[in-house]
């Protein structure tokens, strides 16, 4: 690498000059937007109509069957002063978020970094670990889900195996937002299969070399696989908290209303419930950004921790 | 590289995994098999009492007069041309983020960003209004074409994956006389090719199962797509048909996993070298 | 260079690709039900087929072709069937072309309302009753159907009364319904047997329902009976009491305070006992076929009467129908319509809509078909002619229902904007609190007061 980074600078002498003039800001900004177009073309096409819309009905009361009618910060002010649902529902969501993702994260790096090494059967074992994750919130997961989680159940039965009394999962508000815990962990495979791309990215002549100069496997685990990683780790930490809070279908599917006793009565689902069954998209929009905001500004914190922890390969191009 | 030796615990560690992944799939797979009302009765036993493939012809034979051939071959072509249009026009835009430093990158780079922290529940019903404007109800049209316009999960990994190329490959290039684009298409993009790969697994995989979305734009059951024919199963009102539903959902893992077992060779084989070597 | 000029070019031509798309279509007329305006990118087969001219007009001139969208929900079943109506009602009006567009249960309503958002309401649309009828009612979307029974387009001479009633609101008939249901109690009469308790019948009353789950309880060591649904029985209670669920000024409910206290007491004692579930049991059994009685780990279950169907194939065995407890079962049970066919207000062809309604309440060719799959039919003669054609389990179901509209008074159509939202309060907070001991029933009562108040305040 060393070596490399000398010379790159001596073969480009001759042509500096004509290299700084194709450098120009404008070049740069000409391509730069060329290749970033089709994102514009659809933002502004396609996509910001409607997110502007949005933030509108966030003002307004709108039911969807008649146009919307002005009511300003109405809707906020019941969100933040009134209704005690809405901080139930971030409670539940946040306790869910900070729980479940860290739990799949961990599982899908350690599962990662098991299969990678595996050769054989590799495809047999990525393809079966994956498969959780591609059954997704189905009305045939949640019927299934429940059958597991029921009172003579399977996980109930392999307790009572153990010695554990079994547990009223879905019953119990204390335990139910576990079961829906578990199935996020349960389907960790995308963030495995994300690990594994960038496990498979770092080049064995690494490992190599710093066996040869006498590294251990913790040593290199922590010296060369985690700080390479860390451009995917913050993809999928960024991903996946995105997820978490945003999570809905399963809630929807498994318990339908925040039974029992709200105890996974996620955001988005109650965000659901104004808008469609209650008949207050506007709340609901309003909802929604204030999500936005606290996820954005979450997103926002960790992508500047990550000038700190995360180690990109490029020098300059950044 | 020397093949080590696995040890057995990692061996049995993944052994437990799959029982412990696959179990709940074979509780599915297996009341597809069982009639459909014995289904919850039975439903501690995990092997059916009779193997019953009635729910399978029953379920294929969908509604309507539209079996099931339809719906598999309409999901097919709706994902497969959303799946090409997000990950070829993700890549391009993900080059364009991380490669060139251009004035307002960072503005659009969260702006991206910020479409993805709103629920799409929310977003649909004005979506809806506007692409109703545009005369594209009742066709595939929004479920496609917004795809060719970059998905932020998909720009946002490339991104990451771009970001752990060395730029000298990028420089060595523009020396032979490669511009932005040739630079892109000739050294980044087979680079970046597992993260292209599992793009295309979780592009087919999503919208596969994407139910919304047809829901809201589609109204001739012969455009339905898998997803919205198996919900028709489920009927609160009277009897669901529960056989017919699993079975359903069983045949619909299929091409998923197919997809997912031919792609996921590229993400493993697609680093032979890291370019360093030149 | 060469490639940067081809690089720029396929960009434009993206670009221009999308305005082009964006502009295209704009034929799609912005109102009304999508009556003969197919749009550019609309599959052909929305042409009518009509070409051939009059068949039997209606007052001696043709009748011009039409178009009608018709939208509902429901299962397999219902789909094949009533595309075969469909199939029926084009043969005998040639002039008139049906585009059906269904769905499941789930995601109607959402999908049924970004239609109405952007204008695109169906001519012919099912509906529920209840919140969804006042707030569909409520914010125009549905039209007045009186004009049309006035002039005989729709006939309601065999359709019973008291269920019409059920879609009128504020003096609008917004709503037919297409079938009925009624609460009922579900029985496993072997089970009863088997304890030696005695089988419920017309005239019962709760005392004797608590009698027979203990005996059953004490006997045979299963429940004596599921939990009651406050949803569903909690306004029947009222009603038996002479009083109703929601007041009529649609402000809060409309009850004294001791209904809701007796009626929980009565289910928290139960528990106690060991008669009735915990909570966390009740909450296994969501699924219709995985009831307690159908495990027959309960003698009873209490439902909607349509829903004995799925009950007894999942069971495996007969079971039987009656009445909700006494006293006054007659002020307490109500005919409820299974759903409505409601017609768009802006639609453009409204009376040929009112037609095809017509012809689907009062024909028994319809009803061959569906074979009341969408409720026991209204129009009585229809009623009496297909009840014959039925299945045993179906045909207890239709004679419950004649058992149940000579016990049962009107339903309480007074359900305000807002309820849904007081259900669900009701349903998944307030029941659940007080069945699980975290709240008592007194207290109960009094918060689920407030909350009703302050929710319908805000929802008028």
């Amino acid at each position: 690498m060393a070596t490399e980074q000398a010379a790159a600078p001596a073969a480009g002498t001759v042509f500096r000059a004509r290299r700084r003039k194709r450098k120009t800001g404008g070049y740069r900004n000409l391509t730069g937007y060329a290749f970033i177009s089709p994102f514009l073309i659809g933002f502004f096409g396609l996509t910001i109509i409607p997110i502007a819309m949005t933030l509108y009905l966030s003002f307004t009361d709108y039911n969807m069957l008649r146009p919307p009618e002005w009511i300003g910060l109405e809707n906020y002010e019941r969100m933040f002063t009134k209704d005690e649902k809405f901080w139930h529902a971030l409670r539940v969501t946040f306790f869910y978020t900070f729980t479940a993702v860290p739990f799949r994260l961990i599982v899908a790096l350690a599962i990662a970094m098991l299969v990678a090494k595996i050769i054989r059967g590799a495809g047999f074992y990525r393809t079966v670990l994956y498969l959780p994750s591609i059954i997704g919130g189905s009305v045939a997961v949640a019927v299934m889900w429940r059958q597991l989680f029921g009172l003579e159940g399977a996980i109930n039965t392999i307790l009572r195996w153990i010695g554990l009394p079994g547990v009223s999962w879905l019953g119990n508000p204390k335990y139910a937002i576990w079961t829906l815990i578990l199935l996020y962990g349960w389907q960790f495979g995308s963030s495995m299969l994300i690990f594994l791309a960038g496990l498979k990215n770092i080049p064995h002549e690494y490992y190599e070399a710093a066996s040869v100069d006498g590294a251990g496997k913790i040593q290199m685990f922590f010296r060369i696989t985690i700080p390479l990683l860390t451009p995917v780790i913050l993809f999928n930490v960024v991903i996946q908290l995105i997820n978490g809070f945003l999570a809905f279908t399963p809630a929807y599917v498994i318990f339908g209303d925040g039974r029992p006793l709200g105890a996974t009565l996620m955001y988005v689902l109650y965000l659901f419930q104004n808008a469609f069954t209650f008949f207050d998209m506007g709340y609901a929009s309003g909802m929604a950004w204030v999500l936005l905001v606290i996820v954005g500004v979450l997103t926002a914190l960790i992508f500047k921790s990550s000038e700190y922890w995360v180690h990109y390969e490029t020098k300059g191009g950044r | 590289m020397q093949l080590r030796r696995i040890p057995y615990v990692s061996h049995a560690i993944l052994i437990a995994m799959t029982v412990f992944m696959l179990y709940p799939i074979a509780w599915m797979v297996a009341s597809s098999f069982k009639e459909s009302s014995t289904v919850f009765v039975d439903a501690a036993s995990l092997i059916p009492n009779q193997w019953n493939f009635d729910n399978y012809i029953n379920g294929w034979k969908g509604v309507a007069g539209v079996t099931f051939t339809t719906f598999f071959a309409n999901t097919f072509l709706v994902v497969g041309f959303a799946t090409v249009g997000s990950v070829l026009s993700s890549a391009v835009i993900a080059y364009g983020f991380s490669r060139i430093r251009f004035r307002g990158r960072n503005i659009w780079f969260v702006c991206m960003m910020l479409t993805m922290l709103l629920p799409y529940e929310i977003v649909m019903v004005p979506q809806y209004i506007l692409f109703n404007q545009f005369g594209w109800i009742n066709t595939y049209l929004p479920l496609i074409v917004p795809t060719f316009f970059g998905t932020p999960f998909f720009v946002f990994l490339m991104m990451q994956f771009i970001r752990s190329i060395p730029y000298d490959l990028d420089e060595a290039a523009e020396i032979d006389g490669c511009n932005k684009f040739m630079t892109f298409v000739r050294i980044i993009m087979p680079l970046i090719l597992p993260a292209m790969m599992t793009c295309v697994i979780f592009s087919f995989y999503w919208r596969w199962d994407d139910f919304l979305a047809p829901l809201l734009y589609l109204n001739k059951v012969s455009l339905y797509t898998v997803s919205l024919a198996i919900k028709m199963f489920s009927d609160p009102d009277n009897v669901t048909d529960w056989g017919a539903l699993f079975a359903m959902s069983t045949l619909s893992l299929i091409p998923v996993i197919v997809v997912f077992f031919v792609f996921q060779r590229y993400i493993v084989e697609g680093i032979h070298t890291s370019g360093l070597k030149g | 260079m060469n490639r940067r000029r081809t690089f720029t070019v396929l960009f434009a031509v993206l670009l221009a690709l999308a305005t082009v798309l964006s502009a295209c279509g704009g034929s799609k007329s912005s109102d009304g039900g999508g009556s003969g305006s197919p749009s550019a990118s609309q599959p052909a087969g929305s042409a009518s087929t009509a070409g051939s001219g009059s068949g039997g007009g209606s007052s001696g001139d043709e009748p011009k072709p039409v178009t009608l969208k018709v939208l509902w929900w429901g299962g397999q079943t219902r789909h094949d069937n009533t595309l075969k109506i469909i199939e029926l009602y084009q043969q005998q009006n040639p002039h008139v072309t049906i585009e059906p567009e269904f769905t499941g249960f789930d995601g109607y309503w959402e999908k049924l309302s970004a239609m109405v958002a952007g204008n695109n309401t169906p001519d012919v649309l099912q509906m529920n009753f209840g919140e969804y009828l006042t707030q569909y009612a409520k914010n125009d979307v549905l039209a007045d159907l009186n004009p049309f029974v006035q002039s005989g387009i729709i006939d309601t001479s065999k359709l019973d009364a008291g269920i019409m009633e059920s879609g009128v609101v504020d003096g609008k008939l917004l709503g037919i319904p297409l079938g009925m249901n009624a609460l009922t109690v579900i029985y496993d009469p072997d089970l009863i047997q088997k304890a030696g308790a005695k089988e419920p019948a017309l005239g019962w009353t709760w005392d004797d329902f608590k009698e027979i789950a203990r005996t059953v309880h004490k006997n045979l060591g299963i429940y004596g009976s599921p939990t009651l649904e406050a949803n569903n029985i909690l306004e029947y209670y009222a009603r038996q009491n002479g009083q109703k669920f929601f007041n009529d000024e649609g402000t809060g409910v409309g009850y004294e305070d001791w209904i809701f206290i007796d009626y929980f007491k009565l289910q928290v004692e139960l528990i106690k006992e060991g008669v009735m579930p915990t909570l966390d049991v009740m909450q296994q059994h969501s699924a219709l076929e995985d009831q307690l009685i159908v495990h027959g780990k309960a003698p009873f279950d209490v439902r909607w009467s349509n829903q004995v169907v799925a009950l007894s194939k999942a069971a495996n065995r007969p079971l039987k129908l009656t009445v909700l407890p006494g006293p006054n079962t007659e002020k307490g049970l109500f005919l409820k319509p299974s759903m409505f066919f409601s017609v768009a207000k802006n639609s453009k062809n409204a009376e040929e809509a009112a037609k095809f309604i017509n012809f689907f309440v009062n024909s028994l060719e319809v009803e061959q078909i569906q074979k009341g799959e969408r409720g026991v039919p209204i129009n009585s003669d229809i009623r009496e002619a297909i009840s014959q054609q039925l299945d045993e389990v179906q045909k207890n179901m239709f004679e419950y229902i004649d058992l149940a509209a000579a016990n049962s008074s009107p339903i309480d159509t007074n359900y305000p904007p807002g309820s849904a939202e007081v259900l669900s309060l009701l349903g998944t907070d307030i029941e659940d609190r007080i069945l699980f001991d975290e709240m008592s029933p007194e207290e109960g009562e009094k918060k689920f007061r407030e909350q009703t108040a302050e929710i319908l305040a805000r929802k008028r």
